[in-house]
């Protein structure tokens, strides 16, 4: 097990160096510069000055290895957008409302969707199944902005229900988190509705029903335990869908997010910005498939996650 | 069938031959493993639902846009922001009828500053109502929702615009159409190239296993751990915008999700007897490769593309949202939705018919994807 959480960490942190590395280089071989804008206006001592200051008049090895030295210490430069400010601390500053809303989405889209997917599995070929599967493929289908444009065009505009954009209090979270959990509740409810399926055929329910036992206690002590533990691996599919989201999700509520500061980032050629938040996605999704396939060994012991994989 | 059976005379019944070849004859008629796998799919209702969604939008898309005399990029600024209108559809909201909320001190001063501010003359009107009355919250202003005929007051009584036009007076009916176009060759091209160079990867990775395998599975191992909205996004960055940097973006991570797949299966069947059977023949790494293995595999490889397809219509109308899309002139569903987001709380015509085409066009490739899926891999159903 130790053997394995090291080649793992080991294979994160290659992952982590090899994506830092492109990043840079890529950022490199873009053609605009922070000061295009500013290239007419200012005389060649002024330029050089400002170049000087962000470190860009060095050789590009050298600035690479001085981005790759302060990524250790957690030093992701400063931003060209913003005067002079960390990368890191604005990131900080960002984080939160991002944090608040992908939680929130995560939590209540995973819960409905279990019990939606439960419901389906129990209830198999009734009306309450075919709803359940109409919403599954609905939720995996639509693209989540599609489904949050609709939703803010009619029931924040047209309805008048509830506030059409901005970062206020509760109720401003409420749309940009329905249009975030569709997708993780729909992957769930499909998956919970599988494994549900194959737990209710097994041997062990039949005998659970033989001795006598109530339907719910079968239901939530023999059946929902184990079709829980594979709900897990849908965990990746799931972070990437909300980091997706959040692009989207916080450009059409005008949320002071992560994503919305990214998106700008790229159209005024921020590169330390970009490529900060760039990494931290990195991390988060590297982290969450570490986490996923630790959790999923541990819960469930036939699973053996120090043999090969194939 | 009659359940109380029939008192046959015994002269009906005649004894049939028997022999070792007539044990052995197949008394159905015969069935491929893709004819099977065609019958299990038309019992699939939402596979059929999935079929038609798909051969309808993919018709439009090709017939949509010679259906009217509009072109892509003809722009008409007399003519711009004007709600659709269908000869015959009048009574389904096709009336080219725009709704406008305007504030004033009375009911008809609204009126006044609406007519005026959209130079419309007062015989367009149509209706006027009243939505709000002066309360504390509108600083004492009557909000009214006028309604009148744009076709009429621009002078295009005889012109119909079936989805309306854009801020620079194109035709949406043909954009949406032509985008529809883009999208789906977009998803087709990536899903296919994604198929290529996954199923070689894979196939070669899986054959010859050992020192090769390894290696070659360590490069997907990193490449998957980067999530590909990182990789997608940085390629765009770079690239210049435009139709062959989104399929390259997004293929440069697309394809290893196949390549395991096909790996998986390969390392499966290379140890069975036919290849053992082939190689004694002589037959070439190449052939055996190609003419015994990847045939073997082909129904995996069809659901993962089904798959793959839209996804990666997704992903594109993703960047197109994020503004990282197709330039202008050329449209797709993505840019077509993002434009209207500018505007679409007063012209939602805009916004809805892409809106709906990328929703029904996702949605039938998925549920088409699970048919075909449960079709050729009956083990794998989902």
């Amino acid at each position: 097990m130790s053997k394995y959480l090291l080649q793992r960490i080991g294979y994160m942190v290659i992952t982590l160096f090899i994506i830092a590395t492109a990043t840079f280089f890529l950022m490199k071989l873009l053609p605009g510069s922070p000061f295009n804008q500013l290239a007419s206006k200012l005389s060649d001592e002024q330029m050089a000055i400002l170049l000087s200051r962000y470190g860009l008049d060095q050789p590009v090895p050298i600035q690479y290895f001085n981005y790759i030295v302060g990524l250790i210490q957690g030093d992701l430069g400063v931003s060209f957008q913003f005067n002079n400010q960390d990368v890191t601390k604005l990131i900080m500053n960002r984080l939160a409302p991002s944090a608040y809303l992908g939680g929130q989405a995560m939590i209540i889209g995973t819960i409905l969707g279990i019990v939606l997917g439960m419901v389906a599995a129990i209830r198999n070929n009734t009306w309450i199944d075919y709803t359940s599967n109409v919403v599954a493929v609905i939720g995996i289908s639509i693209p989540s902005f599609v489904f949050a444009g609709l939703l803010q065009y009619y029931i924040a505009v047209k309805w008048d229900l509830l506030p059409v954009a901005f970062w206020e209090g509760f109720e401003y979270t409420i749309l940009p988190t329905i249009s975030l959990m569709i997708f993780p509740l729909a992957i769930c409810a499909r998956f919970m509705r599988t494994e549900m399926m194959e737990v209710l055929g097994s041997d062990y329910i039949e005998l659970a029903r033989a001795k006598g036992m109530t339907k719910s206690t079968i239901m939530l002590k023999h059946a929902m335990r184990n079709a829980l533990v594979p709900v897990i691996t849908v965990l990746g599919p799931m972070t990437v869908s909300l980091m997706t989201g959040t692009l989207v999700i916080e450009q059409i509520f005008a949320i002071p997010g992560l994503g919305e500061q990214f998106v700008r980032s790229i159209s005024v050629n921020d590169y330390p910005m970009i490529m900060g938040t760039t990494l931290l996605f990195s991390v988060l999704f590297i982290v969450v498939i570490l986490i996923v396939d630790i959790m999923y060994g541990l819960i469930d012991p036939r699973i053996r996650i120090t043999g090969g994989k194939d | 069938m009659p359940t109380n059976n029939k008192q046959l005379p015994k002269e009906l019944f005649e004894p049939i031959e028997l022999s070792a070849e007539k044990g052995e004859e197949l008394t159905r008629p015969e069935l491929s493993y893709w004819k099977d796998a065609w019958i299990r799919l038309r019992k699939n209702k939402g596979a059929i639902i999935g079929l038609v969604f798909l051969f309808l939008i993919a018709v439009m898309a090709l017939i949509g846009p010679l259906m009217n005399d509009y072109s892509i990029e003809e722009t008409n600024y007399d003519a711009s922001n004007i709600p659709p209108r269908i000869k015959g559809l009048e009574w389904l909201g096709f009336d080219g009828i725009q709704k406008w909320r305007v504030q004033g001190t009375t009911e008809d001063d609204a009126i006044t500053r609406g007519l005026t501010g959209m130079e419309i003359g007062e015989e367009y009107l149509i209706s006027s109502k009243v939505v709000e009355e002066p309360n504390k919250d509108n600083d004492n202003y009557y909000t009214v929702e006028l309604e009148f005929d744009v076709y009429g007051a621009r002078g295009l009584e005889d012109k119909y615009y079936w989805f309306g036009t854009d801020s620079m007076g194109r035709d949406l009916w043909t954009r949406t159409w032509n985008g529809t176009r883009i999208s789906l060759l977009i998803g087709i091209v990536a899903a296919a190239i994604d198929m290529l160079i996954g199923v070689l990867y894979g196939g070669i990775s899986g054959y010859y296993g050992g020192r090769v395998d390894n290696y070659m599975q360590r490069v997907i191992e990193i490449l998957t751990g980067i999530p590909n909205l990182v990789i997608v996004i940085l390629m765009i960055v770079v690239l210049k915008p435009g139709l062959i940097a989104i399929i390259l973006a997004l293929t440069i991570t697309g394809w290893t999700g196949m390549a395991r797949i096909v790996r998986s299966q390969i390392l499966k069947l290379k140890n069975q007897e036919f290849v053992l059977a082939a190689r004694t023949l002589g037959a070439s790494d190449k052939r055996i490769l190609m003419k015994h293995l990847i045939p073997n595999v082909t129904g995996m490889i069809i659901i993962n593309t089904m798959f793959t397809i839209p996804s990666a219509i997704f992903f594109e109308a993703f960047l197109s949202f994020i503004g990282l899309g197709l330039q202008p002139p050329i449209a797709s569903l993505g840019t077509l939705i993002n434009d209207a987001f500018k505007s679409y709380r007063i012209y939602p015509y805009m916004l809805v018919y892409p809106a709906i085409i990328i929703s029904f066009l996702m949605i039938g490739f998925n549920i088409l994807a699970d048919g075909i899926r449960d079709a050729l891999d009956p083990k794998m159903k989902r």
